[in-house]
């Protein structure tokens, strides 16, 4: 996906002279042929997030459609302030690719994990959230940003570990259904669409048929569409962020004030850091992320 | 503007912003004091067309919004209304207003900004300039440095800062709190020109930016030693003054320090 979207920029700078591709000090060799084909449109910024974001935003007053690439937890968190009044307050169409977000950077430790930033980016006004699932996913999703008037984050873990999709159905803000089912829902989104696609396999072996629906625009959530998509069957959100203010805050804002009456659980990072080094399957095991977990979860809460 | 007319329009610009923040009861009236002379050469005399101005320390506008309702960039009535229910013009101005450039008021954002508008002129070779008026506690922030260091790294030369030197920040004297000095010395670190200047002599500013104009391989900054509170004397550097409103009495006789007329 990472790639994806390194190819995805790539090809927008060929097209449109004003995309200024911005680095924080990372991904200078991944995207070494932007910087040797556009090299006045390729700046290493250096490690200064808020720098990037408020360099960006002056680029932007000029006319230039800014794309910032960085790790999702330090562009998001460092400089949520100049996002916030820089990008937000101003409307401005810069793009911001976060990648390694979620618990992705395993191996590295909590201070490189972002479970925070849906829920930051969602609490501002203008922005637009996207979490692709898969590659075909993100080189759509990033093609399409060009078109956008205001500021937008695109979450991105590195790479998919399997594609979910075999041609891209994106509408931007629209639920998509993966996996049709009547007796329970996973909305997931980013890399654990695929997780819960496997955990709806398992459940369809202890014959609970399971939908599964990508929510790849986190915000804004097509409220009427969702609706249209869930009924009162019990209702699971899947996420790679916090449960605290992430997809599942999103999602069960919308079943509250449309007066779901069902069973809701939020699947996602329990409000705490993963103090803990290892494989991202590992993490995944021990955050009731992986497959196996995620069956589990809805397993019990289906039996109380 | 000849010399005379300039010192007139700093007066009046001073007493406008005297008038504003007693009607409203709101408004930093010090922070803004300490700008006029700059921004009157900068209007008079620098600005041109296609050049920008970030007024980074946002809460020093004031005189900002009296200069720019003289250049007839939205109606002098809006003055009036400061602050008030509706009011067009607020405490920190907003990228919405005719003339402003970019909603500031969260400190140490102005200058990565402007930083920015200077490399989009350097990619399309544009000749135009970018100025960007910083306050001294505003440097306190690691943001200023950063985008310090990247214009210098960048050799934007067309981006001209002037920092309003004053002293003063909103708990007391700047070197009690974050000592700065040597000032001009931390820019030269960063490749940048920095020039120092009385703030409130109106040829010596029009000479710094002058200087400016002929670097061709540094960022500039002039630093521009002011007076917090300048052209009235209880005001004048006394921290206590960053965001008390004048009571009826210090608005006179603030008024008489000023000029003639009164409300």
């Amino acid at each position: 996906m990472r790639k994806a979207a390194i190819k995805a920029i790539y090809e927008l700078a060929a097209k449109e002279e004003r995309v200024i591709l911005l680095l924080g000090d990372v991904g200078s060799w991944l995207h070494r042929r932007f910087k040797a084909d556009f090299p006045d449109r390729f700046y290493n910024v250096g490690i200064a997030e808020a720098n990037v974001v408020g360099i960006s935003a002056g680029l932007a007053l000029a006319g230039k459609l800014p794309y910032i690439y960085g790790i999702s937890t330090f562009m998001t968190g460092r400089c949520f302030d100049q996002i916030r009044v820089d990008l937000c307050l101003q409307n401005l169409p810069v793009k911001i690719i976060g990648v390694s977000c979620g618990t992705v950077y395993a191996p590295f430790g909590p201070t490189h994990h972002s479970i925070e930033d849906i829920a930051t980016m969602r609490s501002l006004p203008n922005m637009t959230i996207f979490s692709p699932c898969d590659a075909i996913e993100t080189e759509k999703i990033i093609r399409d940003t060009r078109h956008h008037d205001g500021p937008v984050y695109v979450r991105l873990p590195f790479e998919e570990k399997q594609g979910v999709h075999e041609e891209c159905r994106f509408v931007e803000g629209v639920p998509e259904l993966i996996k049709d089912g009547i007796d329970a829902v996973l909305l997931a989104t980013g890399r654990l669409v695929y997780s819960s696609l496997l955990a709806a396999k398992i459940l369809g072996e202890d014959n609970i048929d399971c939908a599964v629906i990508n929510i790849h625009t986190v915000k804004p959530i097509n409220e009427k569409a969702l609706i249209d998509m869930v009924d009162e069957m019990p209702i699971f959100t899947v996420e790679d962020h916090n449960i605290i203010g992430g997809l599942g805050s999103a999602v069960s804002e919308i079943l509250c004030e449309n007066g779901f009456s069902g069973r809701f659980k939020r699947i996602g990072i329990a409000d705490k850091f993963s103090s803990i080094y290892g494989s991202l399957d590992y993490l995944d095991e021990m955050n009731g992320l992986s497959p196996a977990k995620i069956a589990e979860t809805v397993v019990k809460c289906i039996a109380k | 503007m000849e010399m005379k007319e300039m010192e007139k329009e700093s007066r009046l610009v001073r007493k406008k912003a005297l008038d504003m923040v007693y009607k409203a009861k709101a408004g930093c009236l010090a922070s803004s004091l300490s700008t006029v002379e700059i921004l009157t050469v900068l209007y008079d005399k620098m600005l041109t067309d296609g050049d920008r101005f970030i007024l980074s320390k946002g809460h020093g506008c004031l005189a900002l919004y009296a200069i720019l309702a003289d250049l007839g960039q939205f109606s002098k009535k809006h003055l009036d209304n400061f602050c008030l229910d509706g009011a067009l013009l607020g405490g920190h101005p907003e990228i919405t207003t005719p003339g402003i450039e970019a909603s500031t008021g969260s400190l140490g954002h102005g200058l990565p900004i402007a930083t920015g508008i200077t490399l989009a002129n350097k990619i399309d070779n544009k000749p135009n300039h970018v100025y960007c008026l910083l306050g001294d506690g505003e440097c306190n922030e690691g943001s200023v440095w950063e985008a310090a260091m990247f214009a210098g790294q960048h050799k934007l030369n067309n981006l001209i800062a002037i920092v309003d030197y004053n002293k003063l920040q909103s708990s007391g004297r700047s070197d009690e709190i974050i000592n700065m000095h040597p000032f001009a010395d931390k820019w030269r670190a960063f490749n940048w020109n920095a020039i120092e200047v009385d703030g409130h002599d109106i040829n010596g500013i029009i000479t710094a930016f002058h200087k400016c104009l002929e670097e061709t391989e540094k960022p500039s900054v002039i630093i521009a030693h002011t007076v917090k509170g300048k052209g009235v004397s209880f005001i004048e550097n006394n921290p206590e003054w960053h965001s008390l409103i004048p009571t009826e009495d210090q608005y006179h006789k603030a008024l008489e320090e000023l000029c003639e007329k009164q409300l």
